[in-house]
C-alpha cells in the first residue's frame, strides 16, 4: 500500500470497500465515477505518503493532523477518499464529513445549549446533522462496531435500550435525531478511551473533513437576539476543529489521522483563514512566530476574525499538504487508463502526455480527467455552412 | 481682394454673388458677341435688329430677337469653325508602327514594348464565345493529364482547371480550426435546440451529459420485431475499426463528395465508444426525407392537396431533433439530459414510436408523389 513503485498506477476499488465508501458518502456526483464500471483512483506521490503515515500510526499510535490545500480540481477530495479507503482496509474507524457547507447554511435545525456560566459564549447544537454523521459512521463501520462493546456506563441515556455493541449505540442516534447529540458524546467518549485487549479494543480513527473553509466565518444562523452566529459556536464544528488544530500530543489516544481539506469551488472568502494557511506553511518551514518573515495580518484590511486568528495558537502540530499538479509519469499512467477504458481515442505518447499536461494547467488532475474523457469530433466531420470548401 | 474694412462686416455681405454692375457688364459682352455673329451671316441682315446703342444691355435672350431657328444658328457656327471637326486622334503615328516601318534595331526597343509586340499576322487567339457556360467535360477532354499529374494543354499548367495560380494547400486546415465552427455540426444543432432563454452553457452541459450517457450505454441491438428500423450503418464484416474513411479530399475531383454523410464505417458494437457518431447516426436514421406541404384548395371541393417537398440535410436533422425532444418530454426521468439520451438509445434500438412518425410521413409522401408538380409556381395549366 505504501509502495512507491505503484506511483502512476490506477488502482481499482471494489468489494466491501465500495459499500463502506458509499455509506460514508465519499463519492461525489461532480466527479467522473459514472463513466467507468469500477471506480478507480490514481496512485500519486501524496498517496504513497499517506500510506507511510498510516503505517506510522499503526506502529506507534500517534495522532497526525493534516490540512490539505490546493487549487481547484487538484484532487483534494479524492485524496480524502484514498485515505478513507486505506483506513477501511486497515480496519480503522472512519468519521467522514463530506460537505461542511451544510453546517453553516441554516438549512438544518439548531438549538442552544444551556450555559454553565453566564459569561460563557452561547453554544449551539445541530441534532439532525449530528444524526446524519452518526448514520454515516454506524453504517460504514458496522463490521468493526458490532464487535466492540461499550466500556462506560452512559447514565444519561434512557433505560430500556438494548445496547450490547457500539453499533447499537450509534444506531440509536442515527435513527432518532433528538438523542443524536447525547449519543454522539457517548460514542466519542468510547472511541477516545485508551484501548485494552479483546472486546474493548479500540482501533485508530480517521477523521476526514471536506471543505473546512466554510467553518471559518459567520454562518447564516441567527441567535435569539437575531445576531449572526459564528461557526465556532456550534458544538460539533468546534469539536472537530479542535481535532484538527490542537497541541495535545495524543489527542486521539488510540492513534489516528485527522485530515481536513479546503474546497476551491463555490467557496466563501475568509481572509483570516488564508492568513492562517500561510502562517501554518511558515511554521512548517521552521519560521517562528516572532521571526521577521512570518506572515502577519494586513492592518489596512477589515477586522480580522479573532476566533480564526486564535487557531494559530494551537496550529503548531498541523502539517500543510499542498496538492500541486501531477508529474509526467503520473499523468501518463492516468491517460493510459483513460485510453484503455476507451474514453481517450488517441495514442498515449510522450508528446500527447506533455500536451495534456500543459492543457490541464501543469497536471491538475481534474482538468486532465476532463481532457481524457472529452468526446472529440472526427477530423473529417463536415456539414452545412462549412468554411473551408474541401471539394470542387 | 476685400478691403480690411470688409472683414468687419457681417458674413452675409461676403461677396460670393457677383455684384449687379459686374453681371450687367457680362451680359452686355454676350449680347455684343451675338450681334457680331448675327452680322456675319450673309443675307440675314434684315432679320436682325440689334439693340440700339446707349440703352441698357439686357440678358442673353433679351436684346436680340431670335428669328433664326436653332439649326440655322448651328449651321452658321459650323461655317465659321469649318465643316470638319479637328482631327485630335489622328495626330500622330503609333510608336510601334514607326519602329517597324523604320526597321529600328531590336536593342533600341524597350523590353515592355518588345513583349507587347506581336509578329505580323498574329491576331486574337481567343475565341469570341459569348456563351458563359463551358461544359466541364469538354475542358477535360481537351486537356490531357501527363504522367506526373500535371494537366497539359492548358494555359496555366501549374494550377487546376479554371485557375491561374496553384491553389493553396488546405489539407492541414480542418473545419474544427475555425472558431465559429469548432463543434461538430450535429452536436451544435442539438445543443442549440435544447437551449432555452439563450442559456447556451447550460445547454452545453446537458449535451455533455447526454454524450456521457450514450458512452456508457450498451451497444444498440437490432429489434427483431421491426427489421426495417435499422441505423444507417454498414453492418458488414469488412468494416474497418481503426481509421475512418475520409470523404474525397481532392479539391480537383469532379466527383462531388457528400460532406454530410453519416459515419457508416463504424461497426455497431463500437458505437458507444464514439458518442458523437452514435448521435449522428441515430439522428440521420430517424430523419425524414420529405415534408408534406398542404396546398389549399387544389384537391377539389375545397380540400387541400398534400404535396411532398424534399428537405435538405439540416432541415432533416432539425425535424428529427424536434421529434426526439417531443418524445423525450413524455418520459418520466427528471433530468432533461437523461430523458433525451434514453430516447436516443430507444430509437437506436428500434423500440421508439418516433419510427412510426417517420414511417407515416414517408408513406404519405409516397402516396402523394404525383402531386409534386401541382401548385409549383408559374401558370396553371387548364
Amino acid at each position: 500500500m505504501s509502495d512507491s513503485g505503484r506511483i502512476g498506477q490506477v488502482l481499482a476499488l471494489d468489494g466491501p470497500l465500495l459499500d463502506q465508501l458509499r455509506e460514508a458518502k465519499a463519492f461525489k456526483t461532480t466527479q467522473n465515477w459514472n463513466l467507468f464500471r469500477t471506480p478507480s483512483t490514481l496512485f500519486r506521490q501524496e498517496t504513497a505518503e499517506l500510506g507511510y503515515d498510516i503505517e506510522d500510526v499503526n506502529d506507534q499510535k500517534t495522532t497526525l493532523k493534516r490540512l490539505i490545500v490546493g487549487e481547484k480540481m487538484s484532487g483534494k477530495s479524492v485524496h480524502l477518499l484514498q485515505a478513507m479507503s486505506m483506513a477501511y482496509l486497515n480496519k480503522w474507524m472512519v468519521i467522514n464529513v463530506p460537505d461542511c457547507q451544510e453546517y453553516v447554511l441554516n438549512q438544518s435545525a439548531y438549538a442552544p445549549l444551556r450555559k454553565k456560566n453566564e459569561a460563557d459564549e452561547q453554544v449551539y447544537v445541530q441534532p439532525q446533522l449530528t444524526s446524519d454523521l452518526l448514520t454515516r459512521f454506524a453504517y460504514s463501520n458496522s463490521n468493526l462496531l458490532s464487535k466492540l462493546t461499550p466500556i462506560h456506563n452512559h447514565s444519561d441515556l434512557p433505560k430500556g435500550r438494548n445496547v450490547k455493541t457500539l453499533h447499537d449505540l450509534a444506531m440509536i442516534g442515527a435513527q432518532e435525531s433528538s438523542m443524536a447529540t447525547r449519543i454522539w458524546d457517548a460514542v466519542w467518549k468510547e472511541l477516545t478511551t485508551k484501548s485494552q485487549d479483546g472486546k474493548t479494543a479500540r482501533p485508530p480513527i480517521l477523521i476526514a473533513i471536506d471543505g473546512i473553509n466554510f467553518w471559518m466565518g459567520m454562518t447564516k444562523y441567527h441567535s435569539a437576539d437575531y445576531k449572526p452566529i459564528h461557526a465556532h459556536q456550534f458544538k460539533l464544528i468546534k469539536q472537530l476543529l479542535t481535532q484538527v488544530f490542537n497541541t495535545t500530543p495524543n489527542s486521539l489516544p488510540n492513534g489516528g489521522i485527522v485530515l481536513a481539506c479546503t474546497t476551491k469551488s463555490n467557496h466563501p472568502s475568509y481572509p483570516s483563514f488564508d492568513l492562517l494557511v500561510n502562517q501554518i506553511r511558515a511554521l512548517n518551514q521552521g519560521t517562528q512566530r516572532l521571526d521577521p518573515g512570518f506572515p502577519l495580518w494586513d492592518p489596512y484590511l477589515k477586522e480580522a476574525d479573532q476566533r480564526v486568528y486564535d487557531l494559530l495558537n494551537t496550529a503548531r502540530n498541523t502539517q500543510l499538504v499542498e496538492l500541486k499538479g501531477l508529474s509526467k509519469p503520473e499523468s501518463k499512467g492516468l491517460l493510459e487508463y483513460f485510453a484503455l477504458s476507451g474514453m481517450l481515442r488517441e495514442a498515449v505518447t510522450d508528446n500527447t502526455v506533455a500536451e495534456k499536461w500543459t492543457l490541464s494547467g501543469g497536471g491538475v488532475v481534474g482538468e486532465m480527467c476532463k481532457l481524457g474523457a472529452r468526446a472529440r469530433t472526427s477530423m473529417f466531420a463536415t456539414g452545412p455552412r462549412e468554411g473551408v470548401r474541401m471539394r470542387a | 481682394m476685400p478691403s480690411p474694412s470688409c472683414l468687419l462686416r457681417p458674413v452675409r455681405q461676403a461677396a460670393f454673388r457677383p455684384r449687379p454692375q459686374v453681371l450687367k457688364r457680362k451680359l452686355a459682352l454676350i449680347a455684343q458677341t451675338q450681334t457680331r455673329l448675327a452680322s456675319n451671316v450673309s443675307g440675314n441682315d434684315q432679320k436682325f435688329t440689334p439693340a440700339p446703342p446707349g440703352e441698357e444691355p439686357k440678358g442673353p435672350n433679351e436684346g436680340v430677337s431670335h428669328s433664326m431657328h436653332v439649326t440655322e444658328e448651328q449651321a452658321a457656327y459650323d461655317k465659321i469653325q469649318g465643316d470638319t471637326p479637328p482631327d485630335i486622334d489622328g495626330q500622330g503615328t503609333p510608336v510601334q508602327e514607326v519602329l517597324q516601318r523604320d526597321g529600328v534595331s531590336e536593342d533600341k526597343i524597350p523590353q515592355v514594348m518588345k513583349d507587347d509586340m506581336q509578329p505580323p499576322g498574329s491576331g486574337q487567339k481567343r475565341s469570341y464565345s459569348t456563351s458563359a457556360r463551358r461544359l466541364a467535360h469538354t475542358d477535360m477532354a481537351q486537356s490531357q493529364i501527363s504522367e506526373n499529374g500535371m494537366v497539359v494543354g492548358m494555359e496555366y499548367p501549374d494550377a487546376g482547371p479554371g485557375h491561374k495560380f496553384p491553389l493553396p494547400d488546405v489539407s492541414s486546415v480542418s473545419r474544427l480550426d475555425h472558431l465559429k465552427r469548432r463543434y461538430d455540426p450535429v452536436v451544435e444543432q442539438v445543443t442549440k435546440s435544447i437551449m432555452r432563454d439563450g442559456k447556451l452553457s447550460l445547454a452545453q452541459k446537458n449535451m455533455s451529459t447526454i454524450l456521457s450517457i450514450l458512452r456508457t450505454a450498451p451497444p444498440p441491438q437490432l429489434n427483431p420485431a421491426f427489421p426495417g428500423r435499422t441505423l444507417l450503418l454498414s453492418d458488414s464484416a469488412s468494416a474497418s475499426t481503426s481509421t475512418p474513411q475520409p470523404p474525397n479530399q481532392n479539391p480537383f475531383s469532379p466527383v462531388p463528395t457528400p460532406p454530410d454523410a453519416p459515419p457508416t464505417h463504424l461497426p455497431r458494437s463500437t458505437l458507444p465508444l464514439h458518442p458523437i457518431e452514435y448521435l449522428t447516426t441515430t439522428i440521420d436514421s430517424i430523419a425524414p426525407l420529405v415534408k408534406i406541404r398542404q396546398q389549399k384548395g387544389l384537391a377539389g371541393g375545397g380540400a387541400s392537396l398534400p404535396i411532398p417537398v424534399p428537405l435538405g440535410i439540416r432541415q432533416r436533422r432539425r425535424q428529427a431533433i424536434q421529434w426526439i425532444l417531443a418524445a423525450a418530454d413524455a418520459r418520466k426521468e427528471v433530468k432533461l439530459a437523461e430523458r433525451v439520451a434514453k430516447t436516443l438509445v430507444e430509437i437506436a434500438e428500434g423500440r421508439s414510436p418516433v419510427w412510426e412518425r417517420r414511417g407515416m410521413v414517408h408513406r404519405l409522401g409516397v402516396s402523394a408523389r404525383s402531386n409534386v408538380r401541382s401548385g409549383r409556381g408559374g401558370m396553371r395549366r387548364r
